[in-house]
């Protein structure tokens, strides 16, 4: 059968052999779009059925608070990735202002009283400098992996050096506060997380910068040509994960209280892993706020999961990293000639 | 033309320069090794090299940042000993373990001196190496064990135990662990209930908090391997009001640790005390480097760390985070461990 298709394909028309490309091309859209949706749903009724403590209320809202920071990073990272770019620089940012913000409002270090001022002006420092560094990767045509690990670099020794080497515990009872309360039973962070993620699907699934964002990922060139101006697009994907960033920066500070860079390390490659799994492409123009929010959820689970069964660090490594290769597997369009980009 | 007489100038400068210095008698280089100063504890060690270099007018210092890289920390120490000669001395906190044979090779090649914090491989002794003067650290097991031995006789002896784990494969985080270990084998009715490496990071510690509390119901103390964890762990202990309910230990003793403890919410913290680990490691580099002192008998040291609890963290704090400690780095045994038990007495205890 499988010969006989192989035969009858190499005698077809160019356009009998366009249109089984398409709808080969649709099924793998297809796996690439329900599969993680199924997977999640199969793992969340496994895991309840394993252990009794993995759906619980508490344990469920600890998920939801813990997915905050993620999630409103993830968002971000949902643009660069549509784009084909990268954006390295979001760990340094968080790091820079959760601790600026730490510093600038009541807190154990100096005698700064700033109030709102104190989270709005760092927040915009971030969005400022997400714009600085997508007018670098357009204008000086660097790659992004490099200018943004330069840039994310440069503001995490700039965080540092604001902070002496000595971080900051919040002192604001405002921030104190809002890190314990909750409506509806979640966290206040996870629905400043939520609303954040609404605003990232309204831009992509409805304007027109969304519909730049798919077209310049699926063939910049033809972007380019059919009047979209990419470079302004690509700035503007890059003070959006800025302010993703940013605001990711935030509640990390509500979450721990102590303004340090650490605020925001080793929360990048966790994103991008939930955003593969959920099945964005790390080669632009395919995925969605969808993938985004799946890929979380199945990345939060899992981790939460392993931990509640007491597995093992080493195995819990070695899971994650099978679940990757697995994840990307599915996404990568097969039909491609060469290996990688 | 121009550049030609640039050139001229610059190289009347540098040998004008060097004329001046040797003229001023000798002055020795202090490289200070750290990973970053992105760490309270890290940047204390620093202070504690600059303090010393200070308390000298023969000595000149740069602090060197590895970024935990190995490569980076030989190119480093390469690029300070081309500048400097055998008139350059190192004190190093390295980057890994496996490091610390290359660190004391360059040395040695070079008729560099160096000190060693915290890692010590087996087989590489000072000993050994005329280039390798010392070996210091705190007792990363003693600091295990008695923060263990107080969380649980705060509990009376019985009851709940969960671990927040440090960074795989690291020494500190190993030998924290077995002195836990042998503090918990010493108390029969204390159950350990689950243990998570959370890689020192504040942010996994808390989560990691917040799933125990979600699975098991009575949960006595919670013993961490270093303060951000255990800062990570209070933050999710907040939340449900159970702060200063569930016992919580540090250790290191950063600013933040000391607050807690100040709270209540903080058990105790080990204040591993920087300033004196890099300044004394500093000071005894120096005093082979300049012939003071030919070659130390015991040059494995063990140094001074205290057990900091609400009874005694108001001083500490005074001294180690308001102030700056002050040393007679002349007086060299002063950083040696006394008020402890050491790990071979422990050892031999048992």
């Amino acid at each position: 059968m499988n010969i006989f298709t192989k035969r009858d394909m190499r005698n077809a028309t160019v356009a009998e052999q366009f249109v089984a490309r398409v709808e080969n091309e649709s099924r793998n859209s297809l796996i690439r779009l329900y599969a993680p949706m199924i997977l999640l749903v199969v793992m969340t009724i496994g895991f309840s059925i394993y252990d009794s403590h993995f759906f619980s209320v508490k344990n469920v809202v600890n998920i939801l608070g813990q997915m905050a920071v993620p999630l409103i990073l993830a968002t971000g990272l949902t643009f660069v990735l549509l784009i084909g770019s990268i954006d390295l620089s979001v760990e340094g940012v968080m790091g820079f202002v959760g601790s600026c913000i730490s510093l600038l409002i009541i807190n154990s270090r100096n005698s700064n009283n700033w109030g709102v001022w104190g989270v709005v002006v760092p927040i915009v420092i971030g969005v400022v400098y997400g714009a600085i560094t997508g007018i670098l990767h357009v204008k000086l045509r660097i790659a992004s992996f490099i200018i943004t690990y330069a840039t994310g670099t440069i503001i995490s020794g700039i965080a540092v050096l604001l902070y002496e080497s000595k971080p900051a515990t919040v002192k604001a009872q405002w921030m104190i506060d809002v890190s314990a309360a909750s409506f509806l039973g979640v966290p206040i962070i996870t629905w400043i997380a939520i609303a954040f993620f609404l605003v990232g699907c309204v831009l992509l699934n409805y304007t027109a910068f969304g519909r730049a964002v798919y077209a310049i990922g699926d063939n910049e060139a033809a972007a380019h040509a059919s009047g979209i101006n990419v470079d302004r697009v690509t700035v503007l994907v890059f003070m959006f994960s800025g302010l993703a960033a940013s605001l990711a920066g935030l509640v990390a500070l509500i979450r721990l209280k102590l303004g340090q860079v650490s605020l925001g390390v080793d929360q990048m490659f966790p994103c991008i892993t939930a955003l593969v799994v959920g099945g964005t492409s790390l080669t632009g123009g395919k995925g969605g706020m969808l993938q985004t929010i799946v890929g979380i959820l199945i990345y939060m689970e899992l981790l939460n999961f392993l931990t509640i069964i007491g597995v093992h660090q080493d195995y819990k490594k070695a899971i994650q990293g099978i679940i990757i290769i697995v994840a990307v597997a599915l996404t990568l369009t097969r039909t491609r000639k060469t290996i990688s980009k | 033309m121009k550049k030609l007489m640039a050139l001229l100038v610059a190289l009347v400068l540098t040998f004008s320069l060097a004329a001046v210095a040797s003229a001023e008698g000798e002055t020795w280089y202090l490289g200070i090794l750290v990973h970053s100063l992105d760490n309270e504890f890290w940047a204390q060690e620093a202070n504690g090299g600059i303090l010393f270099a200070d308390s000298k007018d023969d000595v000149e210092y740069q602090v060197l940042i590895t970024d935990g890289d190995d490569n980076k920390e030989i190119q480093a120490i390469k690029d300070f000993i081309a500048q400097y000669g055998d008139h350059a001395f190192f004190v190093a906190d390295p980057a890994s373990k496996a490091n610390t044979a290359n660190i004391v090779e360059v040395c040695e090649e070079a008729g560099c001196h160096v000190t060693i914090l915290w890692h010590h491989a087996d087989g590489l002794e000072p000993a050994d190496f005329e280039s390798f003067v010392a070996h210091m650290s705190p007792d990363d097991f003693v600091a295990g064990y008695n923060t263990a031995k107080t969380l649980f006789d705060l509990m009376g002896g019985e009851g709940k135990v969960c671990a927040l784990y440090g960074n795989q494969g690291e020494d500190s985080a190993a030998n924290r662990y077995a002195g836990f270990q042998a503090a918990l084998e010493e108390y029969p009715n204390i159950e350990m209930l689950d243990m998570q490496v959370a890689s020192w990071s504040q942010d996994q510690a808390m989560s990691f908090t917040q799933t125990w509390l979600a699975t098991y119901e009575d949960i006595d103390a919670i013993w961490s391997a270093n303060d951000t964890m255990g800062l990570g762990a209070i933050e999710a202990l907040k939340l449900e009001g159970k702060n200063g309910e569930i016992l919580v230990n540090g250790c290191d003793g950063i600013a933040a640790a000391y607050e807690a403890i100040e709270a209540g919410d903080m058990a105790c913290t080990i204040a591993n005390n920087g300033y004196l680990l890099m300044g004394y490691g500093a000071a005894y580099a120096y005093e082979v480097a300049t012939g003071a002192v030919e070659a130390f008998e015991n040059p494995v040291i063990k140094t001074q760390a205290v057990l900091v609890t609400a009874d005694n963290v108001a001083e500490y704090k005074a001294m180690f985070i308001d102030g700056m400690p002050e040393y007679d780095y002349t007086d060299l045994e002063f950083c040696v461990l006394a008020s402890y038990p050491s790990f071979a007495e422990l050892e031999a205890a048992e």
